[in-house]
């Protein structure tokens, strides 16, 4: 086992998509998981779903309502069920307006939930009372629009891009206590993101990109394999990367 | 909202140099492209709460069709 049960992660977004395939490859791989998200029934679905459930404990939060809380509420998580070896940030949203359309409103949202949420998760987890020393690691899902945005997608490429930029500097900041911080860019990820896309843009939207894809779309799961990697100690010699995984696109 | 502010929204929104009534039909906007659509569906969800597709949208023809999915849009 790449685990065991005494190596806790935090998943946020474990509700659905990447998020719930991470939660459950981390479980089945022998890891205790504490499940995230803000539906408090769809993270027992993900904890019913998973191989060994006594081993997912649902910690519902909306992580976005209060930020600045982040930190306490991580300590207490580590207080009550045991230093972490490491956490994966799945949870996200995306939108799409072109850049003339750069409203606060849709801004603020995007960027609580996928760019100021998971680094201030990220700097509260490197204290010493939250992790469990070296070999802890963070996997943040970014997003192959950080790198390569589609028109439309500059508020969603912003956010992505800012969380890429402050990882890369957390991984710097914790290298010195041997926790390592990466990033997963995906490409196009079949899921209820995508879906929600679709039901905006159109099919036509969805036959186009798919044209573009070598390898196809991706799965949660091909996502969920990376960030395994990056959470063991198979990649005990990579930090501060973001690795795109787009199938060729 | 009535006419005139919707139509000041819609032109501000898809950045339209061109004159246009609401009769207008949107192929003969020349600013009414893709772009403009997420910008109007972007619109929609910010201004009035409101999901608009762009399923939605390719399926209407004139200026006046879209201002009439503006909830209480005063004819």
């Amino acid at each position: 086992m790449m685990f065991s049960e005494s190596d806790i992660f935090l998943v946020t977004g474990a509700s659905s998509g990447i998020g719930r395939a991470t939660a459950l490859a981390l479980n089945a791989a022998g890891a205790t998981v504490l499940a995230n998200g803000r539906d408090e029934e769809k993270l027992r679905s993900t904890r019913d779903a998973a191989p060994r459930s006594e081993n997912m404990i649902t910690a519902p939060l909306d992580i976005a309502n209060d930020i600045d809380n982040l930190p306490v509420w991580l300590a207490g998580l580590a207080a009550e069920y045991g230093k972490l070896r490491g956490m994966a940030c799945c949870a996200g949203i995306t939108v799409n307006a072109p850049m003339s359309f750069y409203n606060m409103g849709l801004v603020a949202r995007v960027f609580d939930i996928c760019c100021h949420a998971p680094l201030r998760l990220g700097g509260a987890f490197c204290g010493r009372r939250v992790n469990k020393g070296p070999g802890s690691a963070i996997v943040y899902i970014a997003a192959a629009a950080a790198v390569e945005p589609n028109p439309g997608q500059g508020i969603y490429a912003a956010a992505k891009g800012g969380l890429v930029a402050g990882a890369r500097c957390l991984a710097r900041e914790a290298a010195s206590h041997k926790i390592r911080v990466n990033c997963i860019s995906p490409g196009l990820v079949r899921g209820p993101m995508l879906e929600a896309t679709v039901r905006q843009l159109g099919d036509a939207f969805l036959q186009r990109e798919e044209s573009l894809y070598p390898l196809g779309l991706g799965s949660p799961e091909n996502v969920a394999d990376l960030a395994l990697f990056l959470l063991s100690d198979r990649s005990s010699w990579l930090t501060g990367q973001n690795l795109v995984i787009s199938g060729g696109r | 909202m009535n006419a005139q502010e919707f139509m000041d929204a819609f032109a501000e929104i898809i950045q339209a140099d061109s004159e246009f009534n609401l009769d207008t039909p949107l192929a003969e906007i020349e600013e009414w492209d893709s772009m403009s659509m997420m910008g109007i569906i972007a619109y929609f969800d910010v201004n009035h709460g409101k999901t608009v597709t762009f399923d939605d949208l390719a399926s209407l023809k004139t200026v006046h069709d879209i201002a009439r999915l503006v909830p209480g849009f005063a004819e």
